[in-house]
């Protein structure tokens, strides 16, 4: 085995399947755009996992929407855009991840920018890259020409400086003693639409100097400490009446640096952070980061391992979703269908704790393994958990699904349709309620999930109310795939025999020198990830999660990227609750689940 | 009181009396930020339920709230909102700080992240744990309670000296 090349491991006949689909691709691209595309790396040649396409500036964007919408091509989603701070001449890469729905095939575009110079935004083809390049200007310093609203995003808008430069030092700290102000210019720009308020004839108000519009129209601030909000994320809402004319949200007040740390640490180290992405299924994110991690390396993990990441990969599902559906009702008034989903959580972190002595931040999987094996019995009491846990949903089902009050905050309501989410990157269950049918269990496959039968609830109208119906059944669908895989599992290994990656049993290290060694040098250096680079994407419970790694051959990445499904989830609840009235965006805000932890990073 | 519901005396001082009354009615304001937010709530919820404390009148507005349980990362951009809220909050006021990030800023020593609430505002309890489970939480409630009914949270003590002339008020 050549340990340069990494192997598409994790589901992976992708390069038998699409080998020649991405070579013929790349040639059309050549022969299209001439001079406009600079080079093309393609696997096995470079250590990718997908076709990377380097371009010039000036035909970016002509690639791009080329990209999107040329049959045959039809990547018309966008995973993810992000840079590389390269430290040389020219210095960033800014790399566009895009997804075919169509093709089920994935496609990475780059191109290379200097230090002073503008990128082209891509916000005229997809309205989810305006965050996105917006993060890259507060972390990088790249400058989006023709972007709409370029400020800082996850940094205080004081801030000094741009964190994920590679001069910027991991502990530069920047304190505040004020907090961020409102923006009223950010919401006065178009005239409302909505009738005006009426006041009953005979009854004048005399002019309010607060009143910025003089039309009795209003500022709302909500959050970042709202009981609604969700952890902290912030809406400055402009109203008429209970009606939300115009909104901005902004978060980042709880950024974590988990990016900067993931250059910072070596790839075991860096395991812990990714429970801390979205806290509810810390699980998933500990798989899908190991799974990047292996698919880099090329480390094939042993099926025993397999099943049991799976099984706490829907484990870890179904707690999301339960939290998720829990907080929206006690969001709208109904507070013990709160306590009924509560309940079965405490019983799956139970079993939780059981696995790996922890309850919500897991750090359960190992590169290339898994801390330690499921004890004695555990497939037993997961199909125990399991049968218990039917019946509770059932019973959450009944309570709530055709409660008029319920019919009545939801049907309608934060209305998202199929195009709005393609438009914003919508992946997961929020998608799947608009219509939008894709699961990457299903449609890009890894570990066993080919060999498990399960159905991907699909919806029509993108409302609250579909958003939980979808939910809901994905908690019945999730529960089923436990008890197969429980079924399924039998006794072996959980490490890969790859001696880079597998930490060394105890009774090596503590009676051979040669153990000790590597022990040694396993915790204090790490291991060496060879060159490459790698977009590992799952279907996390709230949709997409992914991991941008380009290493350069060091026990440390050269950048992590974590593609958290909640970014783009929150940028579209603007959209989503424009026209609609202030209660019912606390509805839409609870229903598409943003997790601070996964928004912020 | 007797067995038989007649009423006898009980003696006491004035202040005992009402911190007494103070710790079995303590109202938190959830300050959650991040993961330890999710164990809070697990802490309310009916399994481990707070309210056997006297704690369960969850209130989000400062002005309503004695107890602020800040529960996660504080940030730079999040410390000031922070500032804010406590100093609205009204005396006596309790803080219990939850969780690693929190308390010192846990694993997470970089440039966003405030290293430890205690360098913004006075702490009475810091809970370990990353998250810290529920009995943690739960454990701090307890020793709060202690606290207050020895007057010894850091707001009491402020208040006793100002009472006494040593200190101006706020």
């Amino acid at each position: 085995m050549d340990i340069r090349t990494p192997i598409p491991t994790n589901g992976g006949d992708w390069l038998a399947r699409f080998g020649e689909a991405w070579k013929a691709q790349t040639d059309a691209l050549k022969q299209k755009f001439g001079e406009g595309v600079e080079e093309v790396r393609l696997p096995p040649g470079y250590p990718t996992d997908v076709p990377v396409v380097y371009v010039r500036k000036g035909a970016l964007i002509d690639v791009l929407r080329y990209l999107r919408s040329e049959p045959g091509f039809e990547y018309g989603f966008l995973a993810d855009i992000t840079a590389t701070d390269e430290m040389s001449d020219p210095r960033f890469e800014v790399v566009y991840n895009l997804l075919s729905h169509s093709r089920l095939s994935r496609i990475r575009v780059k191109t290379r920018v200097r230090d002073s110079e503008e990128v082209p935004s891509a916000t005229g083809l997809w309205a989810a890259a305006n965050w996105a390049e917006r993060e890259i200007f507060d972390m990088f310093g790249i400058r989006f020409a023709g972007h709409p609203d370029l400020r800082r995003i996850l940094m205080d808008e004081r801030w000094v400086g741009h964190p994920l430069r590679k001069d910027y030092p991991l502990k530069g700290y920047q304190i505040f003693t004020e907090p961020e102000e409102i923006k009223p210019e950010l919401l006065g720009g178009s005239r409302p639409s909505a009738p005006h308020l009426e006041l009953p004839s005979g009854i004048t108000v005399e002019h309010d100097p607060d009143d910025l519009w003089s039309d009795s129209r209003m500022i709302v601030n909500i959050g970042p400490t709202h009981p609604a909000m969700h952890g902290a994320l912030r809406m400055a809402a402009k109203l008429n009446g209970e009606t939300i004319e115009d909104a901005y949200c902004s978060f980042g007040f709880t950024h974590r640096a988990k990016e900067k740390l993931g250059e910072n640490r070596t790839y075991h180290q860096w395991i812990v952070y990714t429970d801390r992405l979205n806290y509810c299924s810390a699980l998933v994110n500990n798989v899908t980061y190991a799974m990047a991690v292996e698919k880099l390396m090329g480390v094939e993990v042993p099926e025993r391992a397999v099943w049991i990441r799976m099984i706490v990969s829907e484990l870890a599902r179904i707690t999301d979703h339960l939290v998720c559906v829990g907080i929206n009702a006690v969001d709208l008034g109904a507070f013990s269908y709160f306590l009924y989903g509560f309940h079965q959580r405490e019983e799956a972190y139970t079993l939780i704790e059981k696995l790996c002595g922890a309850r919500l931040t897991t750090s359960y999987t190992r590169i290339g393994g898994l801390m330690q094996d499921a004890p004695e019995g555990f497939e037993k009491e997961v199909k125990a958990w399991v049968n218990r846990t039917r019946k509770v949903v059932d019973e959450m089902d009944e309570l709530l699904t055709g409660n008029k009050i319920w019919h009545q905050r939801t049907i309608g309501v934060g209305i998202f349709n199929k195009e709005d989410c393609l438009n914003f990157s919508y992946s997961g269950p929020n998608a799947r309620a608009a219509g939008v049918d894709i699961d990457l269990r299903r449609d890009q496959p890894c570990m066993f999930y080919k060999n498990v039968e399960f159905d991907v609830p699909i919806a029509q109208n993108g409302d609250v109310f579909d958003r939980y119906a979808v939910r809901l059944e994905e908690i019945r669908q999730s529960l089923n795939i436990i008890a197969q895989c429980a079924d399924r599992m039998k006794k072996g290994p959980i490490w890969s025999e790859d001696k880079r990656v597998r930490i060394p049993d105890k009774d090596v290290v503590f009676n051979t020198m040669e153990g000790l060694i590597h022990h040694f040098k396993f915790f204090m250096t790490g291991f060496e990830v060879p060159e490459g680079e790698v977009y590992s994407g799952f279907e996390a419970a709230n949709g997409e999660l992914g991991f941008y790694i380009v290493s350069k051959g060091a026990p440390r990445a050269h950048r992590m990227r974590i593609r958290g499904p909640s970014v783009y989830h929150y940028q579209g609840l603007t959209p989503m609750v424009r026209g609609e009235k202030i209660a019912d965006m606390i509805a839409a805000l609870g229903s598409i689940n943003i997790i601070a932890g996964e928004l912020d990073r | 009181m007797s067995k038989d519901g007649s009423l006898g005396y009980l003696t006491t001082r004035l202040q005992e009396a009402i911190n007494w009354g103070r710790k079995n009615s303590l109202w938190p304001l959830p300050f959650g930020t991040s993961c330890c937010g999710i164990e809070m709530m697990a802490t309310l919820a009916a399994d481990y339920d707070m309210a056997r404390f006297g704690a369960e009148a969850i209130r989000f507005s400062p002005r309503q709230a004695d107890l602020l349980i800040v529960a996660g990362i504080i940030n730079t951009k999040m410390a000031p909102v922070l500032k804010n809220v406590y100093d609205q909050m009204s005396d006596p006021k309790f803080v219990i700080s939850m969780g690693a990030c929190a308390s010192s800023g846990g694993i997470f020593n970089v440039y966003s992240v405030l290293q430890g609430i205690d360098t913004m505002i006075p702490v009475d309890v810091y809970v370990p744990g990353c998250p810290p489970a529920p009995e943690g939480l739960l454990n701090a409630l307890l020793q709060l309670q202690d606290k207050v009914a020895r007057a010894d949270t850091h707001s009491q003590r402020r208040m006793a000296e100002v009472a006494k002339g040593n200190l101006a008020r706020l």
